[in-house]
């Protein structure tokens, strides 16, 4: 099984809309996919229709139970080879309960490891804050994605990330591979623009070759509970997707710096 | 619930790498969650009736609640009484204990057949007489108790309703131990 994170310290830059659409084209392409969400405030849960206030079994449990068995918390979500491990509410307080127990960051990564059988593919959506649910996605991926906004600010909460990245790999005593992925783009706006080439130039190799366009559909995705690369597979949201899930199958995420950026920089 | 960029007492220079340190600990022991804390909180639980005793079992740690199947996948043997077979639930094959057998002293648990099944989440299902509506009990009106020897599942002892209120994670780990080692999946 190989398991990609969905991260990033600043919200609402489409780590949830990336979990959900690279879930659902995995599983489309036939590869038996976990979603995993992370996030008390169950985004990604109510997406698929449940309800975050709800106790059933979830990711709760892994870290409530000491005997859980995670080859029982998870519930089918469309389309069919998709499953997710539900959030709760009262992974609010995990931080407060669990403080820094030492081990407590390894959870998932045990948990993830019961159902290595059943799944090709783990995706885990992050909630925007840096704490024991994040470092649990962190101590336990092989891949870890960073959407980044392309707006002005986006640079300066990367450096952030890349700093918790680098003291996590060294925690976690392996090197953790991580790609940025450029979303949100509105390529008809300077700021758009710059903001894109300056990732570029500051991150080269690290930065995805494509981006994920604005586009509107996305929101009628969510409210209608589906994944816009199910709801609408030709929209430019889903085409982008598909492209970015075909680049990470391939390893060919990232392209050469473009030369003129170089000489300009 | 307000979002927060990180969380508590962790990011601010030195503290972070030591944080991570501790939280990525490979050797450290896989604790339980332990009972909420201050007065102000409530336990969320389900109270079920087996033997003709209460015992209020945490909400969080309640799976599903069933009617018991007229057979169960027969028990190992040499297993314990009280192990009355296993439960095949989600794919995995499920131990199913007699809850008044297995925690009551001998003579005090009646005979089944118990109708209801509860299916904690991780491996165990409890057989018990009756399930209630799920209450909410209010701290002080638990009488908690140190982990004793005997009863480690016993975490305290609720007035109203009167109940065992049970501490499922090590529930979970006394009857693992008392059933041995036959329950495993096959
Ligand atoms: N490419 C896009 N084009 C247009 N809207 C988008 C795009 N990606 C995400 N959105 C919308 O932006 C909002 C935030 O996206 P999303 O929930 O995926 O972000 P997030 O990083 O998971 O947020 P949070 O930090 O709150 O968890 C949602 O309403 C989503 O539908
Ligand atoms: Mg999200």
């Amino acid at each position: 099984m190989r398991v990609w994170a969905v991260a990033n310290q600043k919200g609402g830059v489409g780590k949830t809309t990336t979990a959900v659409s690279l879930g659902a084209l995995l599983a489309r392409a036939g590869c038996r996919t976990l979603l995993v969400d992370l996030d008390p405030h169950g985004s990604l849960t109510a997406y698929f229709g449940h309800d975050p206030e709800a106790t059933g079994p979830g990711v709760h449990t892994l870290f409530a139970e000491e005997m859980a068995d995670a080859r029982a918390i998870a519930v089918p979500v469309a389309p069919e080879g998709l499953a997710l491990w539900r959030a709760s509410t009262a992974m609010a307080t995990l931080e407060r309960r669990l403080g820094a127990r030492p081990g407590m960051g390894l959870v998932l990564r045990r948990a993830l490891a019961q159902v290595a059988d059943r799944y090709e593919y783990a995706i885990l959506d992050c909630p925007p804050m840096l704490g024991l649910l994040m470092v649990n996605a962190l101590a336990a991926c092989d891949l870890l994605l960073v959407p980044v906004q392309t707006e002005h600010l986006a640079l300066k909460g990367l450096e952030r990330m890349e700093r918790t990245l680098e003291m996590v790999a060294r925690s976690r005593r392996a090197p953790l591979d991580w790609v940025i992925v450029p979303t949100l783009h509105d390529r008809r706006t300077r700021a758009g623009v710059q903001a894109l080439e300056r990732l570029r130039a500051r991150y080269g190799t690290r930065v995805w070759q494509g981006v994920i366009p604005v586009d509107t559909r996305f929101r009628e995705a969510s409210r209608a509970g589906r994944a816009l690369t199910e709801l609408a597979p030709s929209a430019r949201g889903s085409r982008a997707y598909a492209a970015l899930l075909e680049d990470l199958l391939t390893g060919a995420r990232a392209r050469p710096r473009p030369p003129a950026l170089e000489a300009s920089a | 619930m307000t979002r927060v960029r990180s969380a508590v007492g962790m990011e601010g220079g030195g503290g972070l790498a030591g944080y991570l340190d501790d939280l990525l600990d490979e050797r450290a022991p896989r604790e339980a969650m332990p009972a909420p804390e201050g007065s102000g909180q409530r336990l969320e639980a389900l109270v079920v009736e087996a033997g003709g005793v209460g015992f209020a079992l945490p909400q969080a740690a309640v799976e599903a609640v069933l009617p018991a199947p007229t057979r169960l996948a027969r028990p190992p043997r040499g297993a314990p009484a009280w192990l009355l077979g296993r439960l095949v639930r989600g794919g995995a094959r499920r131990p199913v204990a007699d809850l008044a057998a297995a925690l009551l002293p001998r003579g005090r648990a009646g005979a089944g057949p118990r109708p209801w099944l509860v299916a904690l989440a991780g491996r165990w299902v409890l057989a018990c007489d009756r399930v209630g509506d799920p209450v909410a009990l209010g701290r002080s009106e638990v009488r908690w108790r140190r982990p004793g020897e005997r009863r480690p599942w016993l975490a305290g002892v609720a007035s109203a309703p009167p109940a065992l209120v049970v501490n499922p994670t090590r529930l979970a780990a006394w009857l693992d131990a008392a059933a041995g080692c036959g329950t495993e999946d096959a």
